[in-house]
């Protein structure tokens, strides 16, 4: 079996469920989709409302201030498409959809920080806030957090 | 139509209605695999029918009277049924069928063989894994990140895989992460985890790591491989098949000693983003699992209790899940399991022996049917790590995505 060593880092491919998303973060805004019918916001979008049985949907822009839910730091690439680690990834639950929890790696994290998993601990502290940016790359826009600044909350 | 519950009932299980006179009507006969390795040297087709045929010597039937063929839906490109179908000469097979969400596919191959033999519909029913985990889908790479998971969430991958979730680690690690903060988890009780493990292992000859011992001192040492899980948080990669072959609570009186019966079975899930591997993370809590509503369905058809459970087997692709399905099985309360098992362990000595093999973290990685198989061989008394007069064993499969589980029984209550 050979082993690739030269991948691209894989970048999103818009679906039908999720364009407006994608197209938005590459305006520097970060959207939340909701169920036209009920209003139930959703971590991922999808087609249809699980709770109503909706298939209508609208978008809503979030401030993109959220605290950290959970976190991890990618320390061992397992795409040859992650070539700068440590990449700190965490779950971020948004302070205006807190039933949302989005994916995003912690952008703008001391280097002597991230070497040092106890370090990363104190950092990335489940609770710690966090405030949206966007990382625009050679193939989209991805929504990213940065740990707020202690008065941006 | 009543209109569903999007919060969801996990009180409530899935008890089949009639399940009462289809408890222990089906019966595992035999089982067979290869050895775990790191290179295996032959294709899986080769490896998975090695192992069908040894079910089928371990059974006593003639292989011609396989009606049946379940098998893995995640990542079996070498071993389809149809060419296990056309090299074992079955000529005539009535039920098909391939689960998905990887390792929790483990428990659910032996639920639906159960469902087609006792509906009549198969007669014997061969359930097989078959991989080469190691020499040809080590992940690292772009090749099996391409064969193995892109794809797996199909609706999700655009918010998860430009992030870095291209391996199963970082979702573990989030929810260990979850564990450790709600309920005070250390990373020293993971380690308890791995080292019982490669313990168990140290004791079975057909374990890949039965030669190479596993201190607490070397598990902290370990590299961290996606905070807080380091190399010895992570189950092995290996190459390997093993079968398992279903049939009637009849038929079996008729083949084998000691039949080892399906006392109940089940697959479960969880509302809300039920993928099979990192979509999951969508969820409102990551230290809930499907495995509590599994456990509801499992002891209420059995009739049973975790107090009534003997040994268990608990699918380990990391440290964290052993914790999680000691607590979702009901053998402690939930947020408690570090603890237990710092203080009480999981050997032979324990309240409950877990694992007897070394598991998927130390015995080999085959998704879990090699759970399947050292359960049927505790009940048998045949284990390396024999638990004396063990009884009943509880199976279990992967977590936290849509999971599935059985309760074996050598006695018919």
């Amino acid at each position: 079996m050979s082993t690739s060593t030269t991948a691209a880092r894989p970048m999103p491919e818009p679906k039908e469920w999720d364009e407006a998303y994608w197209r938005a973060a590459a305006d520097g805004r970060l959207l939340v989709q909701v169920c036209a019918a009920c209003g139930l916001a959703r971590s991922f979008p999808r087609i249809m409302c699980g709770a109503c049985g909706s298939l209508e949907h609208d978008w809503q822009q979030s401030t993109g201030h959220g605290t950290i839910y959970s976190w991890s730091v990618l320390r061992h690439s397992f795409h040859p498409g992650f070539t700068d680690l440590p990449l700190p990834i965490a779950i971020v639950e948004l302070a205006d959809h807190p039933q949302v929890h989005l994916v995003a790696n912690i952008l703008a994290v001391d280097e002597a920080v991230l070497a040092d998993p106890r370090r990363c601990a104190e950092a990335l502290e489940i609770g710690t806030p966090v405030t949206v940016t966007f990382e625009h790359l050679a193939g989209g826009s991805l929504p990213q957090f940065e740990i707020a600044a202690a008065d941006a909350t | 139509m009543r209109e569903r519950d999007h919060t969801g009932d996990t009180d409530k299980g899935h008890v089949v209605s009639n399940w009462d006179r289809l408890r222990n009507t089906t019966a595992i006969v035999g089982i067979g695999q290869t050895e775990f390795s790191k290179a295996s040297g032959r294709s899986e087709l080769r490896m998975a029918l090695e192992a069908a045929l040894a079910a089928i010597e371990d059974a006593g039937i003639n292989r011609r009277e396989i009606d049946g063929l379940v098998r893995y839906g995640a990542s079996q490109t070498g071993a389809s049924e149809a060419w296990m179908a056309t090299n074992l000469g079955l000529d005539n097979v009535s039920f098909w069928g391939a689960v998905d969400f990887g390792g929790s596919a483990s428990a659910a191959l032996v639920q639906h063989a159960a469902a087609a033999v006792a509906s009549g519909m198969a007669n014997y029913v061969l359930c097989y894994r078959s991989l080469n985990g190691r020499s040809g889908m080590r992940p690292g790479t772009a090749d099996t990140y391409e064969r193995l998971l892109k794809g797996a969430d199909p609706s999700y991958d655009n918010f998860l895989v430009p992030y870095g979730f291209t391996a199963p680690t970082q979702t573990y690690a989030l929810i260990a992460q979850r564990h450790m903060a709600e309920y005070g988890t250390t990373k020293d009780q993971l380690g308890h985890v791995a080292v019982g493990l490669r313990r168990h292992a140290n004791t079975n000859p057909r374990a890949q790591m039965h030669e190479r011992t596993l201190s607490l001192e070397d598990y902290h040492d370990a590299p961290m491989v996606s905070d807080p899980l380091g190399k010895f948080d992570c189950c092995l990669q290996t190459d390997g098949a093993a079968a398992v072959l279903v049939t009637t609570a009849e038929r079996a009186a008729d083949l084998v000693d000691t039949p080892v019966h399906v006392a109940a079975a089940t697959q479960a899930s969880l509302p809300d983003t039920q993928g099979p591997l990192h979509s999951i993370v969508g969820r409102a809590s990551l230290t809930e699992s499907a495995g509590a509503v599994a456990a509801k369905t499992i002891y209420e058809q059995a009739g049973m209790g975790p107090q009534d459970v003997d040994v268990a087997q608990l699918y380990d692709c990391f440290t964290i899940t052993v914790l999680l399905q000691l607590e979702d099985y009901g053998f402690i309360e939930r947020g408690e399991a570090g603890a237990y098992v710092e203080q009480k362990g999981f050997g032979l000595d324990s309240p409950l022996p877990v694992n007897t093999d070394g598991g998927n973290m130390s015995g080999g990685y085959l998704h879990g049917i090699n759970h399947v198989l050292e359960g049927v061989r505790q009940l048998r008394g045949t284990s390396s790590l024999q638990v004396d007069d063990a009884r009943t064993c509880l199976v279990t499969a992967g977590t936290p995505v849509p999971t599935s589980a059985v309760m074996l029984t050598s006695e018919v209550r």
